[in-house]
């Protein structure tokens, strides 16, 4: 299938607006860009979570870019996200991502309820709930066409047997 | 009361854009709606479960559908269409596990790479949308 071209540089200009920005990490790993079909670059995904963690929104982006980070972990199958790297969220806020990320049938109408007697208004709860999904999605992503390369280059996962 | 349904129609600009242009790329992917449903029953979010499954009917038959959903069922599935099935609930289940020995695995049974790549998009879209319509009223 055929991705379109996204217009280069538009991720560095919300870089710019981010201290650390939430691509980052595969810009690093793919030494600046290559075609690595895990990739967001060029990928429809890279302007979903640039739009969903960049400027223009109500939330925190320090926050967006928590839950997000976390909700990436949390599918790589680590415990939690709140690292140097990113700015760790209230309790009750932390508690809706990380169930949004883990599993989104533990999430609750009380839940809510609290964080709206806390004063959190919808649109920060729709951005950070957002922001934990997108995490869960892309790295699912990256995670499924990581496999699917490693299988066609043959090479030796230490997870998985070569073909 | 969760989050407002109609909360994002105020600004499409954010994610309704740019998530549609994502998912349009694999409308028309093979077995995308049964895939979407398998996916949805695995995060136990209903609601998707009702918008997918009965699109999935009319494209395969109820009974394709419940067999395939069906977890004592599925063996008697087509090999392929049973590789990508599982494929996807293992993408969503336990990602962190995935690893190139599914891919062969899904290999074997007959499934091609474009297919395999078509339902980590699909899985991968569905994981988002199950959870912000998890925490959506």
């Amino acid at each position: 299938m055929m991705v379109g071209k996204r217009r280069r540089g538009s991720s560095s200009e919300v870089a710019s607006e981010l201290l650390t920005h939430p691509l980052q990490h595969l810009a690093e790993a793919e030494g600046g860009g290559s075609s690595h079909r895990g990739s967001l670059d060029c990928h429809p995904l890279d302007e979903v979570v640039r739009t969903a963690l960049g400027p223009g929104r109500i939330s925190d982006p320090a926050w967006r870019t928590s839950a997000y980070e976390h909700g990436r972990a949390i599918a790589r199958g680590g415990a939690a996200a709140n690292t140097s790297a990113t700015q760790p969220l209230p309790d009750l806020l932390a508690q809706l991502v990380d169930d949004v990320a883990r599993a989104p049938d533990r999430i609750t109408d009380e839940q809510f309820e609290a964080l709206y007697t806390a004063g959190y208004s919808a649109e920060v709860l729709c951005e950070l709930a957002l922001a934990a999904a997108l995490g869960a999605g892309v790295e699912r992503r990256t995670t499924g066409m990581e496999a699917i390369d490693a299988w066609e280059s043959g090479f030796t996962d230490p997870r998985g047997a070569a073909r | 009361m969760r989050i407002p349904p109609n909360l994002q129609l105020r600004d499409p600009d954010f994610f309704h854009t740019p998530f549609d242009a994502w998912r349009e790329l694999f409308r028309r992917s093979d077995d995308r709606q049964l895939i979407a449903t398998a996916v949805a029953q695995a995060n136990w979010v209903w609601s998707c479960v009702a918008q997918h499954r009965p699109i999935a009917v009319a494209q395969l038959s109820e009974e394709e559908v419940r067999r395939a959903l069906d977890p004592d069922e599925r063996s008697s599935v087509a090999p392929v269409r049973r590789a990508l099935l599982d494929f996807a609930e293992q993408l969503t289940l336990a990602p962190n596990e995935l690893s190139q020995e599914n891919v062969r695995a899904a290999v074997a049974a007959g499934a091609s790479v474009e297919q395999l790549r078509a339902v980590v998009e699909i899985a991968a879209q569905a994981n988002v949308i199950n959870r912000v319509l998890a925490a959506r009223a």
